[in-house]
């Protein structure tokens, strides 16, 4: 069984643009999004990641199937860039052994750093997406939808790094990370 | 003939991975031995071989004049095959002698061939084959073959010509007085009868104190008749079979049967374990991935939350594995997590292995189950859902036997009440009872089930006899003895 979203009834309260619901957060970001306290959409995406990224059928259910798959999607741009930056760091930490006490410990806040910054890089709706959203039918439309992932893609970052960091943020979880080369569905974000 | 009777029979079940061979009427077999051969002359050079080859294809020639051939177009066919299989190793001579079999066989792996003669449960290399049973029964359960009795298993759709290259190998080459081919599955079935017998006495003495497993109290109100019709699940190291047997015969028409097992499984697990950067050595890393899902895999009722769980509670779910490397004699680690529920996971999402996706078709193992039966006479199929037993090593995983009765049941339900949707919620279908039988045996249940049948007095009658062979020749293994005259059950 993939696993879908729990979303499936939804108030009048609840916009849509292009096809997605705006789905309440629990968030301290800024954007379009309603405010809420309980289990949302973001936590959903990070749960059902791991699970559902090893399969590449995927039959969308609901419309916060594809807020879903949006945001997995966006999960696995975002362990692959961090993978990428491990590589990167370890060719170069390599040279200078010893000396990596310290700069370990930032690990963590370094992912965190990097994460932010792809949150809020340039990204487009509907590419790379084979369809699942809906291109806009108004301008306004699709700066909404675009300013609400923003949103989604901030806050998963923040709740992200939780789970990809051990041992007090020093270490990247390798339990995770093996998920990084993962294409759910057989699709990928675009990278800019 | 019948100082034969009072030794015992001898039971091999020849499997794609291993082999399992011991006395009937024991509980387990004595020896496991992996079924493959080695063979030397792997480093001959290509120009030498192809010499050999052509002179090992004349005497193929010569060979197949021995009595008791049947077709001689389809024996040409085979010879052409068997062409492919000698390609490797030189003609009758001293040097054929010098082969390894088993264990012994793998030590070699760097210096010589490996054969393996039995690929997805059927033989198609018969001079392995024959090497590998003569020195398995010869070295390894040391017995004289000319004075016991054989039962050797087959896979159902086994085609008749390999019944008939048993007959001529075991008949010409051992001299044996007897052999009884019984299919795997009906086999296993015999097993779960067998143990059910057991248990029912048992359980009558201990006056039921709670309900231990679901299945434990339906399964021993059963009948001895009602035992041979079942679906037996039985998964293997290179083949997956769905087999539903009605009243001791095979529906063959019914039979699903998918190139998906326990081998993938290992590399799956290898496969995890790699992209995770394990640090395994890569030449021991199949045997430990074949470690990891023989002793910590097990099946998860919802893998979204076992990885929580994992996540959660490492130090309770994660393994660290030991070992040394063998050239440098250093030590390595590695961790074991999720592989440990996601392998078998693979039988109900098969999906999860891309290259398997067009071969094992969209259907999860419980589908194959709900869909073998389907096929099957209509009055037989509620007995068949209530009698699912497995068999094979890879069904040995904590929680499988549960998942499978779970799933089964969710696919019967689901098409009950869509159907009942259809008639206007005019008809109310009696619910499906699912029952899934899980024994001790189950390792092994094939070969308990033959070592139960070689056990029985009637077994003697059910064999192809030595002179019955010389009489009439090899097409008197064509036929099952079950059809000539109502035997044993």
């Amino acid at each position: 069984m993939v696993y879908h979203s729990a979303f499936t009834e939804l108030p009048d309260s609840i916009h849509a643009s292009c096809g997605v619901p705006l789905l309440p957060l629990r968030t301290q970001t800024r954007g379009p999004a309603p405010k809420t306290t309980d289990f949302d959409i973001v936590d959903e995406a990070i749960q059902y990641f791991r699970p559902n990224v090893l399969f590449r059928k995927y039959a969308i259910q609901s419309d916060a199937d594809k807020l879903l798959i949006y945001l997995t999607l966006y999960i696995s741009q975002c362990l692959k860039r961090l993978h990428q930056n491990q590589n990167q760091a370890s060719s170069s930490s390599s040279s200078q052994q010893g000396t990596n006490n310290n700069s370990k410990k930032n690990l963590m806040t370094e992912g965190a750093k990097l994460l932010f910054a792809l949150a809020h890089d340039h990204f487009d709706i509907t590419t790379g997406l084979g369809g699942i959203i809906d291109g806009p039918k108004t301008f306004q439309e699709g700066e909404t939808l675009k300013s609400y992932l923003a949103q989604c893609r901030e806050e998963i970052g923040l709740r992200l790094v939780d789970h990809l960091y051990v041992d007090e943020g020093t270490k990247m979880n390798k339990f995770w990370m093996a998920f990084a080369r993962k294409k759910f569905m057989n699709k990928e974000l675009p990278e800019y | 003939m019948s100082h034969h009777h009072n030794r015992p029979a001898i039971v091999v079940d020849n499997g794609t991975g291993y082999t399992k061979l011991g006395f009937a009427s024991n509980t387990a077999p004595s020896f496991v031995v992996p079924t493959c051969v080695s063979v030397s002359g792997g480093g001959v050079s290509s120009s030498s071989s192809s010499v050999l080859t052509t002179q090992s294809k004349k005497e193929e020639k010569d060979e197949s004049n021995f009595p008791g051939n049947g077709n001689s177009k389809k024996k040409k066919k085979k010879k052409a095959y068997e062409y492919y299989s000698h390609h490797n190793h030189a003609s009758k001579s001293l040097q054929d002698l010098n082969y390894s079999i088993g264990e012994d066989a793998l030590a070699q792996i760097n210096s010589k061939t490996i054969k393996w003669p039995i690929s997805n449960g059927i033989v198609n290399d018969w001079t392995s084959m024959e090497k590998f049973w003569q020195k398995t029964l010869l070295n390894v359960l040391r017995v004289e073959p000319e004075e016991h009795f054989f039962l050797l298993t087959e896979p159902p759709l086994n085609p008749a010509e390999n019944r008939e290259r048993i007959g001529e190998i075991m008949f010409e080459t051992f001299n044996v007085p007897g052999v009884h081919i019984g299919v795997q599955a009906v086999l296993a079935l015999n097993a779960s009868v067998a143990l059910n017998a057991s248990a029912a006495a048992a359980s009558s003495k201990k006056n039921r104190n709670g309900d231990e497993e679901n299945s434990g109290n339906d399964t021993s109100k059963r009948d001895r008749n009602d035992g041979l019709t079942g679906t037996v699940i039985d998964i293997g190291d290179g083949v997956t079979h769905v087999i539903p047997v009605c009243d001791g015969y095979v529906v063959s028409s019914a039979i699903k049967s998918v190139p998906l097992a326990g081998r993938d499984l290992t590399r799956f697990v290898q496969t995890l374990m790699r992209e995770r950067g394990e640090n395994v050595p890569a030449e021991e890393f199949s045997r430990v991935a074949q470690k990891v899902k023989e002793k910590y895999c097990y099946v998860s009722k919802d893998i979204a939350k076992e990885f929580e769980l994992h996540e959660r509670n490492p130090k309770e779910y994660v393994i660290r594995m030991e070992g040394v490397r063998a050239k440098t004699n250093l030590p390595w680690q590695a961790d074991v997590g999720y592989e440990r529920f996601l392998a078998p996971e693979v039988f109900f999402r098969p999906d999860m292995i891309a290259e398997k996706e067009n071969g094992f078709g969209q259907f999860s193992l419980p589908e194959l189950v709900d869909n073998a039966i389907q096929e099957c006479p209509i009055d037989s199929r509620r007995k068949l859902y209530g009698n699912i037993v497995l068999s094979g090593g890879s069904t040995m995983f904590k929680g499988f036997g549960k998942r499978v009765k779970r799933d089964v049941k969710r696919v019967v339900d689901k098409r009950i009440s869509e159907s009942e949707v259809k008639s206007g919620n005019r008809l109310k279908a009696k619910s499906v009872d699912v029952e899934v039988f899980t024994h001790d045996m189950q390792r092994y249940a094939v070969w308990f089930g033959g070592s139960v049948v070689a056990s029985m007095p009637d077994f003697y009658k059910s064999c192809h006899t030595r002179e019955e062979y010389f009489e009439y020749g090899s097409q008197v293994m064509r036929s099952n003895v079950l059809e000539k005259e109502e035997v044993f059950f």
